[in-house]
């Protein structure tokens, strides 16, 4: 394998290896807890951090992450998802069940403002040095296919953790349309990705 | 639910735009209803390919030692496939070890205590179960007549032992209440002695029979909190 300069973590952390330190963290192997945290921790912190904004919160919420790692990874089952992805979901619902709880000071959310009109999909229609496999090309082609509103919604909820109160307050529309949004761009999505 | 509103509101969970009430709706819901189960893992995976478009940000130095601190903190579970026949010398140290640890891991709130309307009386309940899962077992002790009602949901053993149920004092020794069945529903004798208000059940894993030293050899895989009932 080539490895490209500035390869990633995930370039050198193969899906197996990962795969077998969740094994080992199942039976409660301490070092390679140590391991993987090693590997994915820039990963899970970009996930949380993104929807967290706030530094110290972010860090609580990596500590909750990892603890449910560590007693959850015997319900890893590499059949149903890549380690990245369960470990990734961990980290998502653990950021946002963390934001829901304290809810969105002002502050943060006007931080959150900062890349105002930038469209989300030029963060997934960023080129990267590793040719996308295809499923995040058959992902990106799809949401490329959605109503812009409705895109932008789906993305600023998975990057940036944004409610349906927070999405509503951004585009200044009554938290009812967004959920029709919500509900339709997931409608389209699901069918595309169902005959892509 | 139509199936659209099913595959909106999972798609909703796995996004993460939902409200804490209705997160933990969903949650609840997810654990009888196979359709929303299904549909919220289809979501996770089709929107996986996602996380590899997530910046790499490093994580705080320091970070590491907190989490292992609070591992340390933490029980350690044993998952029940991988539990030995028979304990070596030194996996038996460890589950001892673990035992201790679970009682600490019990102050310190890991584990679920249902929290019931505590009137006073002769009669404690335990939902035992492992980390925050499905309760193993609900377990009722009845001081005045001495009885021990054990009612299995969903515990599971290996095949090739048994489980065996202790009553765990502050101060005392874990206690035997027997070896119990995943399948059925038991009656056993409590024995004398009382319930001391932060009294454990704890479930090990013991050779066919149970324990042969009377005391806990195996890994504890389900605990729960006596409440007074």
């Amino acid at each position: 394998m080539t490895i490209a300069s500035g390869a990633s973590a995930d370039a050198t952390s193969s899906a197996s290896d990962l795969a077998g330190l969740l094994d080992a963290v199942a039976v409660g192997d301490r070092m390679a807890f140590r391991d993987l945290y090693g590997r994915t921790s820039a990963k899970l912190f970009g996930a949380v951090l993104g929807i967290c904004k706030d530094r110290s919160l972010a860090e609580d919420v990596m500590q909750e992450a990892y603890l449910r790692v560590w007693r959850y990874a015997d319900g890893f089952d590499p059949t149903r998802a890549a380690p990245v992805t369960w470990l990734v979901t961990i980290a998502r619902n653990a950021a946002i069940d963390a934001v829901r709880a304290r809810g969105r000071t002002s502050a943060l959310f006007d931080g959150a403002r900062g890349e105002d009109d930038e469209d989300p999909m030029m963060r997934v229609a960023d080129p990267t040095e590793h040719p996308a496999p295809w499923d995040l090309e058959a992902l990106k082609a799809c949401l490329a296919s959605l109503e812009s509103d409705h895109r932008r919604c789906v993305l600023l909820a998975y990057y940036e953790g944004y409610s349906r109160e927070d999405l509503s307050e951004r585009f200044d529309r009554p938290v009812g349309t967004i959920k029709t949004w919500l509900f339709r761009g997931l409608a389209a999505l699901k069918t595309c990705l169902g005959t892509s | 639910m139509t199936d659209d509103e099913c595959t909106a509101l999972a798609g909703e969970y796995v996004l993460g735009t939902l409200s804490a009430a209705d997160r933990r709706r969903v949650e609840r819901l997810r654990v009888d209803d196979a359709r929303l189960a299904r549909e919220i893992e289809a979501w996770e995976t089709r929107l996986a390919p996602l996380s590899q478009t997530l910046e790499e940000v490093p994580a705080p130095d320091g970070l590491l030692p907190l989490i292992e601190a609070e591992l340390d903190r933490e029980a350690v579970t044993v998952s029940i496939e991988d539990a030995p026949a028979r304990g070596h010398g030194r996996a038996r140290l460890a589950y001892a070890a673990a035992f201790v640890a679970l009682m600490i891991g019990l102050g310190s709130g890991y584990y679920i205590r249902d929290v019931l309307p505590p009137p006073q009386g002769q009669s404690y309940i335990a939902v035992v179960n492992r980390d925050a899962g499905l309760p193993a077992l609900i377990v009722k002790v009845d001081l005045a007549g001495r009885q021990v009602s054990v009612r299995p949901v969903s515990a599971e053993k290996p095949a090739d032992n048994d489980l065996e149920l202790w009553y765990v004092g502050p101060d005392s020794a874990p206690r035997s209440l027997g070896v119990i069945d995943v399948a059925t529903p038991v009656t056993t004798d409590f024995g004398r002695g009382g319930v001391a208000a932060d009294g454990v059940l704890a479930v090990s894993v013991e050779p066919r029979g149970g324990s042969p030293t009377g005391a806990p050899t195996g890994p504890v895989v389900y605990s729960g909190q006596l409440i007074p009932d």
